[in-house]
C-alpha cells in the first residue's frame, strides 16, 4: 500500500514537473541564430564597389561583338549563329541592381548611419546614375523589362514589365535628378571608377543622357532633341577624358577578355571586318588585330559557317593588347569618338548647327588616337574615297565610321547599328534561329516559369519572344 | 522404439518346457543386454547458427523420449541414443531441426534464425525492443548476415532492394561515392547507431552491424525527432549473447574493373573535316631539319572531336612525333583504330577488407569489439582509400537495479585522388571530347618526356601547348588531392530500475567528424596552377534521459507501458578553407603562401540548439490488441525568436486477429494503422537579414545583398501521415506478406522557394504551402523448399510513389528545383496540380500525327519552355534469394526500377564529337552516313514544314548530330533497369575437415558486386548510377554531365570462427 503511493506521488511530480516545462510557449537561445560568417551592417561604400564590378559584363562583354561581326568564332561556331535564344538578366537584378537599390534605400531611410562612405547627395546621385546606366543596358537589349515594380523583394514577387518608354523616360529623370544634387565638393567612397571625382560622374551621366536621346531619335525625336542639348555641353571634352574600366592584373580584377584566351582561343576576327578595314586601307587594322601566326596579311575567319574549318595558325586573333594585358583597351566605357560622332548626327539631323563634316573628322581623329595610329597614317586615311565626307551619304557614312570606332565595345555597337542600320551586314549563313541578325535577347526560362502572367502580357504587348522582335526605338 | 519381439518369440516356444516366468525373465534380461550392447552409443556435437556462431544453452532431444540434452558455452552437447533414432535440436528464435543417427557419433547442427517468428525482435525508438507483432507502423528488419552478404563497405549499397520503398540513388561505382538511400521519395534519412545520430552512412562499419531496422513513417520516427522526417535507418552494434565468447576473422579480396562502356566509332579519327592537312615548312622560323617533312600528312591535333579522316592506316605524324629528342620523333605511323583505348585507360583495381570481432557474454556483462582493415583502389589509376574502423560496445550489471553500458566508435580515414564526376573530368574527356584513333598506352608512356608535359591535343607541330585537354594520364598522376577524415562517435549510458515498474535512463551523447582536405592543379599542364586546402568539423552533442513505468491490469490482460523524457541537442559546424589565385610564385611547390595574387579565403561558423520533451504511451491487451501514442514539444533556435515550438504526436495501433478467423492456411494476421507529425525546423541563420562579402577591389571592400532574402518571421513546418497496413503469414509462416499504404502531406515548410530575379532576389525563404505524396509498399516472403538437405527463402518487395505540389506560396505559380541542369536551360520544375518533377526545356515540334516538323535544310523546328517529361519513377523494388544446400549456399539480390527520366550529356556530346557509334557507319541507302550528301551519303530525316508538306532529305552527318545539341527531349532517357547487384557463393567446411584445428567454423565463398546490368533502356550508360550534377543530395538524379563508367568486383571471402 506504502509504495504504490510513494509510486504514484514520485510519478506525479515528475509529470507535474514536465507539464510546466512543456508549457512554455518559446525558448530563449539567446545568439544561437545570429550569422557570425557575415556581416548584418551595411557598408554602402562596399555596396558601390560591387555594383561597379558589374560594368565588365557589359563593356567587356563578347555578344554584341559577334552581332555586329567584329569578331567570329574559331572552332565552336554555335554562339555567332544565334543558337542561344533565350538569355538571363537575373544576375543584373539580383546583383548590381540590388545593390544599388540598397544604397538608395539605406541613404534616404536613414542617411546619417551612412556618412561615412561619402556625402549623402552624392551617394544617391552615383546610384541613380548607374541605375540608369544599367537599366538602359537591359532594356536595349530585352525590351520590355520590369522597372517601377521591380526590386522590391517579397513586397512585389511578380513585378509587371514596363514599356521601354517607360524605361527610358524614368532613368532620363534618374539621371536628371542625380546631376541637379551631386556635390562636386563632396566625397564618395568605394568609387573603385573615378576615386570620387564627382567632376567625372557629371561627365559620365551627361554623356549617358546624350546617348540615351541619340537613341530615341527615331521614336520620340522632340524629346531626344532636347535631352541631347541638355547633355552636349556637360559630355566629354577630349580623348583626355576617355573613361575607361580600371582593371587591374590580378586575377579577380582582370580584363575578362584576358580569362577567355588564358587557355583558349574561341575567338578571332571575321572575314566581315578584317576584309572592311583592308578594302578601306584603315591604319587601325594593326592596332585592332594580330598577323596570322604562319605569316602573310590580315585574315579573317568567315562569320558564321557550321565548319570554318581553319587553322589557329592562319587567323588573325583579337590584339595582344586586349587579350594579355586589357588595362588600356577592351574595357571602354565611353569614348571622346562616340561623342564626337553623336555630334555630328545631331547636327545632321539639324538639332545644331555645327557643321556635320567637322565632327565627322573629329570623331575618325578621336578613334585613330585611342589606338594609337599616327596622325599621318589617320589623314591618310581620311582622304580615301569611302571614307572622305559626302554628304549625300553622310549618315551612312557616321554610321559606317561609328561601327569601326566601337570595334570591341559590342553593346553599343549593337544598339547603334540596330538604330542606324549600316553598315549592311547580311546574318549568319548557317543560322539556327530566326530571320536575321538578332534584334533583341529572348526572356530566360526562368522568367518565363516564375513570373508567367507578367510575361505573357510583356510579349502580347511587345511581340513575339525571339530576337526578331524589334524594340520600341528600333524603328526601321 | 521398437523392439523386435518376433525372433525371441521363437524362441520362447521353444523352450516353454522350463519356467515360463523365469524364460519370460531371462529373455526380458537378454533383450535389454542385447539392445544396449547393440544400439546405444555416446553421440556428441556442436550446435551453431547460421553464422557458425555456437549456441549454448540450445536442447537437444531424442524424439519420441525423454532424453535431452543442454549445449554447453562453446555449443557442444553430448546424449545418448542409438543409430536411427532422430535428435531434435532446438533454441529460442530458430527454427526446429531434426537430423537422424547415422553410424558416426558425431552430429553437428546449424540452426537458422526464424526471421519470420512470431517473436521477432525490433529494436525502436529509444532503444527499446519491441515485438514485431506490437508494432502499429511499417518497419522493416534486416539481419546483419544478410546485409553485408557480398562484404559492401557502403551500407546504403548494401541495403540496396532489400526493404520495399527504400531505393538506392547509386552513385557511379567508379568512384568511392556512397550512394543515398531514397526512402518514400525522399533523402536525408537519419542513420542511428545504438541510439547515436551519426553524420553520414560512411561512419557505420557495417561488419560491425548486428541488424538493421528501417523505419519508414512518421508514426515510427515520431521518437527520433526533427532529424528523423525523413525516415530512420536503426542500427544495433554486434554484442555478445550470455555464455557466449566468440572470435571471428573475415577477410575478403576482390578485384575491380571496368564494366560498362559507351558503343564507340572506330572508322574514323580526331578531327573537324575529312580531308588531310599537310605540314608546309617555313625556312624562317623551322629547324633545317624540317625541310623533310614538308607534304606529310598531319591530323587536326588541337581537334577534340572525330570528325577527321578515316582509319585506313595512311602514314601520318602522329601528336608524340613532334616531341624534340623522343625516341618517337619524326615517325610516320599508320592513322588506324584503337578500339579498347578508354578500356585499357582504366585499372583493375583490388580490395582489401580484413576485420576481426570477438564477443564475450556472461550473467552480468557483455563485451563486444570489432576492429576492421579497408584498403581500396578504384578502376581510376592513382585513386586509393584507407580506412581503419575501430567499435566497441559493452555493457554491466552493477547491481540488481543499476545496469551501465557504452558504445564506442571510432573511424580514420584517408582518401587520395578522388576521381572527380560531371563535365570537364576523365569521363567527359574520354566519351565526349577525344579522338578515337588515339594509342593510350603511347600516351602514358610519352606524355611527360625530359622534364616537359605534352598532350595529345597540341595547338600545332610548333606550338606544344594544349588546346582543351592535357594528356589523360596528366591529372590522375599530378592534380594530387587529399582528404583525410576522422570519425568518432558514442554513447555513455546507465539504466537504473527503481522497482518493478518504474525505471530511468540517462545517456549522453556525442558524433563528430572531422575532415581535412586539400586539392591541386598541377604546374606543366593546360591550367594555371593553383592549390586549396579546407579544414571542417562537425559535432552533435545531446543529452537524453527518460523515465518509465510500466505496469499489467485486468489479471495481466492489459499491459501498459507510459514514458516521459527530455532530450537537448547542440550542432556545430565550423569550417575554414582558402585557394590561392592567379598561379603559384614557385614552381612545382604548392602552398597558399605562394598564391601570386591575395588568396581566396572563407571560413564558417554554423552552430543551432534543439530542445525538447517528449511523451509516450504503448498499450497492449491480451496480445491482440496494441495502441502506442506519443506527444513530442521541440524548441529550435533556428526559428522565429517569438514562435519557436513546434508540437507533433503521433498515434499507431494494430490489431491481430488471425485467432478470430481460425483459418488453417493462415497462422498470422494483423492490420495496422497509425497518424503522425514531425516537426521540420528551417536551416540555420534564416531568420537574419546579412551582406554578403565579395572579392576586393585593391583595397576596397566589395558587399552585395544576398540572392536569397532572409525572413523574419520564419516558423517550423510539420509533416503530417497517415499509414495503414497489412501483415500476413500463411503455411506455417511459410509465406508472408507486408503490404502498407501512406499518405503525407508537408505543410508550411520552411524553405528557399526561387522567384523571378527582377525582385532583386532569385530566392526567397519562406514557409511555403503544401506538398502531397501518397504510395504503396509492398514485401512478399516465402520459403518455397524446406527439407533437411535443401532450403530456398526469397522475398520480394515493391514500392510505389506519388507526389504532388499542393500550392507553393501565394503569387507563385511555379517553383523551379534546377534551373540551368543543362546547356540551354535545361529545368526541372514542380507545378501546383502536377505530378512532382517536371523536366521543361527545348523540345523538336511535331504536328498532330508525330511527324517532326521540318526547316527546308531538314532541320528540326525547336519550340522553348516545353514540358517533357517526369522525373519520378513508376515503381521500385528488389529481390533476393537464399538457396542453401547442406553445406553450400547461394544468396543473391537484384534491384529494380521501372520509369523515371534523366538527362545524358555524355549521349549529346559523343554524338556531337563523332566519337559515337551512331555516328558512323552507313546510312539507309547503304552510303557511308559521313559521306558528303552530294555523294549519298548523310543522315535521311523525314518530316513535314510548317503547312504539313512532306519534307524528305538527307542532312550532312556533322551538322545533323551537331544540331541536336541542346534539344532537350532529344537526350532524355527512360530510367528503368534491373540490376544484379550482389551475389554470393559459398560452402561452410564440414566439421569433419576442421576437427583437429583451432577453427571450429570456416566459411570461404565467392562475392560478387554490381554485377550485371540485366535490363535497361539506354545504351553505354548505367541508369541505376547517375552521378549529381550539381547537387549530388538531391533524391532524384537528373542529369549525368560525364559519368564515368559503371565498374563490377569480384572476390573471395573467408570467415573463421575461433
Amino acid at each position: 500500500m506504502i509504495t504504490m503511493k510513494k509510486n504514484i506521488k514520485f510519478f506525479g511530480i515528475v509529470a507535474l514537473s514536465l507539464g510546466l516545462l512543456g508549457s512554455c510557449e518559446t525558448v530563449d537561445f539567446g545568439n544561437e541564430n545570429v550569422n557570425p560568417n557575415q556581416p548584418s551592417a551595411a557598408s554602402t561604400q562596399a555596396l558601390l564597389t560591387n555594383a561597379l564590378r558589374s560594368m565588365p559584363a557589359k563593356v567587356s562583354e563578347v555578344e554584341g561583338n559577334m552581332w555586329v561581326q567584329y569578331i567570329a568564332q574559331v572552332t565552336y561556331t554555335e554562339e555567332s549563329r544565334y543558337a542561344t535564344t533565350q538569355r538571363s538578366y537575373d544576375g543584373w537584378y539580383a546583383g548590381a541592381l540590388k545593390d544599388l537599390q540598397e544604397i538608395i534605400d539605406l541613404n534616404t531611410a536613414n542617411p546619417e548611419a551612412y556618412t561615412g562612405s561619402g556625402s549623402t547627395n552624392n551617394q544617391l546621385a552615383v546610384a541613380k546614375i548607374l541605375k540608369a546606366y544599367y537599366f538602359k543596358h537591359l532594356t536595349d537589349s530585352w525590351g520590355m523589362i520590369p522597372f517601377s515594380e521591380a526590386l522590391k523583394g517579397v513586397e512585389n514577387i511578380t513585378p509587371a514589365f514596363d514599356t521601354q518608354e517607360d524605361v527610358y523616360m524614368a532613368s532620363f529623370d534618374l539621371i536628371d535628378e542625380a546631376l541637379a544634387s551631386i556635390e562636386t565638393a563632396g566625397a564618395l567612397k568605394g568609387d573603385i571608377l573615378f576615386s570620387g571625382d564627382m567632376n567625372k560622374w557629371k561627365k559620365f551621366a551627361n554623356t549617358l543622357k546624350m546617348v540615351m536621346a541619340l537613341r530615341i531619335s527615331d521614336i520620340a525625336p522632340a524629346t531626344a532633341q532636347a535631352k541631347f542639348k541638355e547633355a552636349m555641353s556637360g559630355a566629354l571634352a577630349s580623348s583626355a577624358d576617355n573613361m575607361h574600366y580600371p582593371y587591374l592584373t590580378e586575377d579577380t580584377n582582370d580584363n575578362p577578355w584576358q580569362d577567355r584566351f588564358e587557355t583558349r582561343e574561341d575567338y578571332a576576327l571575321s572575314d566581315v571586318f578584317v576584309d572592311h578595314l583592308l578594302a578601306h586601307n584603315d591604319p587601325r587594322v594593326a592596332s585592332y588585330a594580330e598577323l596570322p601566326a604562319a605569316g602573310g596579311n590580315y585574315v579573317g575567319v568567315p562569320y558564321g559557317v557550321a565548319n570554318p574549318n581553319v587553322l589557329q595558325a592562319n587567323i588573325s586573333f583579337i590584339a595582344d593588347e586586349v587579350i594579355y594585358d586589357g588595362t588600356t583597351a577592351g574595357g571602354m566605357i565611353f569614348s571622346y569618338a562616340q561623342v564626337a560622332f553623336s555630334m555630328a548626327e545631331a547636327a545632321e539631323r539639324g538639332w545644331i548647327t555645327d557643321d556635320v563634316a567637322t565632327w565627322y573628322y573629329k570623331g575618325i581623329d578621336a578613334s585613330m588616337a585611342q589606338w594609337g595610329v599616327s596622325s599621318a597614317d589617320a589623314t591618310a586615311y581620311k582622304a580615301g574615297a569611302e571614307v572622305v565626307f559626302n554628304s549625300a551619304k553622310a549618315m551612312e557614312q557616321i554610321a559606317t565610321q561609328k561601327w569601326v570606332a566601337l570595334y570591341l565595345q559590342g553593346a553599343e555597337a549593337w544598339a547603334e547599328w540596330r538604330r542606324l542600320d549600316f553598315p549592311v551586314l547580311s546574318p549568319a549563313p548557317d543560322a539556327e534561329s530566326g530571320t536575321g541578325i538578332p534584334v533583341r535577347y529572348g526572356y530566360s526560362a526562368n522568367v518565363a516559369a516564375l513570373n508567367e502572367a507578367n510575361y505573357n502580357a510583356a510579349v502580347a504587348a511587345q511581340g513575339a519572344d525571339t530576337q526578331d522582335t524589334k524594340l520600341w526605338w528600333d524603328v526601321k | 522404439m521398437k523392439i523386435k519381439l518376433n525372433s525371441h518369440l521363437n524362441l520362447t516356444k521353444y523352450k516353454q518346457m522350463k519356467t515360463k516366468l523365469n524364460g519370460i525373465l531371462t529373455l526380458l534380461l537378454a533383450l535389454v543386454v542385447q539392445f544396449t550392447f547393440a544400439q546405444n552409443k555416446t553421440v556428441s556435437g556442436v550446435v551453431s547458427d547460421q553464422d557458425g556462431l555456437p549456441l549454448p544453452g540450445a536442447t537437444v532431444l531424442v524424439k519420441g523420449s525423454n532424453t535431452g540434452a543442454t549445449t554447453d558455452f562453446d555449443g557442444n552437447y553430448s546424449i545418448t541414443a542409438k543409430q536411427g533414432d532422430v535428435l531434435v535440436f532446438s533454441f529460442v528464435g530458430y527454427n526446429n531441426l531434426e537430423i537422424r543417427i547415422g553410424a558416426s557419433d558425431q552430429v553437428n547442427a546449424t540452426l537458422s534464425q526464424d526471421a519470420q517468428a512470431l517473436e521477432e525482435v525490433v529494436v525502436s525508438a529509444l532503444g527499446i525492443t519491441r515485438s514485431k507483432k506490437a508494432i502499429g507502423y511499417s518497419q522493416q528488419t534486416v539481419q546483419g548476415d544478410v546485409l553485408v552478404q557480398a562484404k559492401d563497405v557502403d551500407l546504403n549499397t548494401a541495403l540496396s532492394g532489400k526493404v520495399s520503398g527504400v531505393q538506392m540513388v547509386g552513385a557511379p561505382s567508379s568512384t568511392f561515392d556512397a550512394g543515398l538511400l531514397r526512402l518514400r521519395g525522399e533523402t536525408g534519412v537519419l542513420y542511428v547507431v545504438d541510439g547515436i545520430k551519426v553524420y553520414s552512412q560512411s561512419d557505420i562499419n557495417t561488419d560491425n552491424i548486428g541488424n538493421i531496422s528501417v523505419l519508414k513513417g512518421a508514426a515510427a520516427t515520431a521518437l527520433f525527432g526533427v532529424d528523423a522526417r525523413n525516415g530512420v535507418v536503426v542500427i544495433t552494434s554486434k554484442s555478445a549473447k550470455n555464455g557466449q565468447a566468440a572470435l571471428t576473422v573475415d577477410h575478403t579480396t576482390t578485384m575491380t574493373s571496368v564494366s560498362l562502356l559507351p558503343d564507340y566509332q572506330n572508322e574514323y579519327g580526331g578531327g573537324y573535316y575529312q580531308e588531310w592537312d599537310t605540314f608546309s615548312f617555313n625556312p624562317a622560323t623551322d629547324p633545317a631539319d624540317w625541310a623533310a617533312f614538308d607534304g606529310q600528312k598531319i591530323p587536326y591535333y588541337a581537334a577534340d572531336e572525330s570528325w577527321g579522316p578515316r582509319l585506313d592506316g595512311t602514314l601520318v605524324r602522329h601528336w608524340d612525333s613532334w616531341i624534340p629528342g623522343s625516341p618517337t620523333f619524326g615517325e610516320l605511323r599508320p592513322w588506324s583504330a584503337n578500339p579498347n583505348n578508354i578500356r585499357d585507360f582504366y585499372n583493375k583495381a583490388i580490395n582489401n577488407n580484413t576485420s576481426v570481432s570477438w564477443a564475450k557474454g556472461g550473467e552480468d556483462y557483455k563485451v563486444s569489439a570489432t576492429l576492421r582493415n579497408l584498403d581500396q583502389e578504384l578502376i581510376m589509376p592513382g585513386a586509393s582509400r584507407k580506412q581503419i574502423d575501430m567499435n566497441v560496445n559493452a555493457s554491466f550489471d552493477f547491481s540488481e537495479k543499476l545496469n551501465v553500458y557504452t558504445s564506442l566508435n571510432y573511424q580514420v580515414r584517408n582518401t587520395k585522388n578522388e576521381p572527380a564526376q560531371g563535365y570537364g573530368g576523365i569521363g567527359s574527356n574520354f566519351n565526349q571530347w577525344w579522338q578515337r584513333q588515339l594509342d593510350i598506352d603511347r600516351l602514358k608512356d610519352l606524355y611527360f618526356f625530359e622534364g616537359n608535359y605534352y598532350s595529345w591535343n597540341i595547338r600545332s607541330p610548333r606550338n606544344s601547348r594544349p588546346l582543351y585537354w592535357d594528356a589523360p594520364h596528366f591529372g590522375p598522376d599530378n592534380n594530387n588531392t587529399n582528404q583525410e577524415k576522422d570519425v568518432l562517435f558514442g554513447n555513455f549510458g546507465a539504466n537504473y530500475k527503481f522497482n518493478d515498474k518504474f525505471k530511468a535512463n540517462l545517456e549522453v551523447r556525442r558524433r563528430y567528424n572531422g575532415y581535412f582536405s586539400n586539392s591541386r592543379i598541377a604546374f606543366g599542364g593546360l591550367d594555371v596552377p593553383r592549390y586549396s586546402e579546407s579544414r571542417s568539423r562537425y559535432e552533435q552533442n545531446e543529452i537524453f534521459g527518460f523515465l518509465s513505468y510500466t505496469d499489467r491490469f485486468l489479471n495481466d490482460a492489459l499491459d501498459l507501458d507510459v514514458k516521459v523524457g527530455y532530450q537537448m541537442q547542440q550542432n556545430k559546424e565550423t569550417s575554414t578553407s582558402a585557394s590561392t589565385v592567379g598561379g603559384l610564385s614557385v614552381p612545382n611547390f604548392y602552398s597558399i603562401a605562394t598564391s601570386v595574387d591575395r588568396p581566396s579565403y572563407s571560413n564558417s561558423f554554423v552552430n543551432s540548439k534543439v530542445q525538447s520533451n517528449f511523451a509516450s504511451v504503448s498499450i497492449g491487451y491480451n496480445s491482440m490488441f496494441y495502441l502506442d501514442g506519443s506527444y513530442r514539444l521541440d524548441w529550435g533556435s533556428t526559428a522565429n525568436v517569438n514562435d519557436n515550438r513546434l508540437d507533433t504526436y503521433g498515434f499507431s495501433g494494430s490489431f491481430i486477429f488471425n485467432s478470430l478467423l481460425n483459418v488453417d492456411v493462415i497462422s498470422f494476421a494483423k492490420v495496422r494503422a497509425g497518424v503522425a507529425q514531425a516537426p521540420i525546423f528551417p536551416g540555420a541563420y534564416q531568420t537574419t537579414s546579412v551582406y554578403n562579402v565579395g572579392s576586393p577591389y585593391g583595397s576596397n571592400a566589395s558587399f552585395s545583398v544576398p540572392n536569397t532574402q532572409s525572413n523574419p518571421n520564419l516558423l517550423g513546418g510539420t509533416r503530417n501521415e497517415t499509414e495503414i497496413g497489412l501483415e500476413m503469414k500463411f503455411l506455417k509462416n511459410r509465406v508472408g506478406l507486408d503490404f502498407t499504404y501512406f499518405d503525407r502531406k508537408d505543410s508550411q515548410l520552411p524553405v528557399a522557394i526561387p522567384v523571378t530575379a527582377e525582385t532583386g532576389y532569385t530566392g526567397l525563404s519562406i514557409n511555403s504551402g503544401q506538398t502531397s505524396s501518397n504510395g504503396i509498399e509492398l514485401a512478399i516472403s516465402g520459403t518455397p523448399v524446406q527439407s533437411d538437405n535443401w532450403t530456398w527463402d526469397m522475398s520480394v518487395n515493391f514500392g510505389t510513389l506519388e507526389k504532388r505540389v499542393d500550392n507553393i506560396y501565394p503569387g507563385i505559380e511555379k517553383n523551379v528545383l534546377g534551373g540551368n541542369l543543362s546547356w540551354y536551360s535545361l529545368q526541372l520544375q514542380e507545378i501546383p496540380g502536377e505530378e512532382w518533377g517536371t523536366f521543361v526545356g527545348r523540345k523538336r515540334k511535331t504536328d498532330a500525327n508525330g511527324n517532326y516538323i521540318l526547316n527546308s535544310d531538314g532541320s528540326y523546328v525547336v519550340e522553348t519552355n516545353q514540358k517533357l517529361g517526369n522525373i519520378l519513377p513508376d515503381f521500385t523494388g528488389g529481390f533476393s534469394s537464399t538457396l542453401r544446400y547442406k553445406n553450400a549456399y547461394l544468396n543473391l539480390g537484384l534491384d529494380f526500377q521501372k520509369g523515371g527520366l534523366f538527362y545524358s550529356t555524355t549521349n549529346m556530346f559523343s554524338s556531337y564529337s563523332g566519337l559515337h557509334a551512331s555516328t558512323a557507319g552507313l546510312n539507309d541507302a547503304g552510303k557511308p552516313l559521313r559521306d558528303p550528301v552530294d555523294d549519298g551519303g548523310g543522315v535521311h530525316v523525314v518530316g513535314v514544314d510548317a503547312n504539313g508538306a512532306s519534307v524528305d532529305t538527307y542532312v550532312e552527318a556533322q551538322e545533323y548530330f551537331g544540331g541536336l545539341f541542346g534539344i532537350h527531349d532529344a537526350w532524355l532517357y527512360d530510367a528503368s533497369y534491373i540490376k544484379l547487384r550482389q551475389l554470393r557463393v559459398g560452402y561452410t567446411l564440414p566439421q569433419q575437415l576442421i576437427a583437429n584445428t583451432p577453427f571450429k567454423t570456416v566459411d570461404v565463398s565467392v562475392i560478387g558486386n554490381n554485377l550485371f546490368l540485366l535490363y535497361s533502356k539506354v545504351d553505354g550508360l548505367d541508369p541505376s548510377e547517375i552521378e549529381g550534377q550539381g547537387s549530388l543530395t538531391s533524391p532524384y538524379r537528373a542529369v549525368e554531365g560525364g559519368q564515368l563508367p559503371p565498374a563490377r568486383s569480384i572476390g573471395v571471402n573467408v570467415k573463421i570462427n575461433f
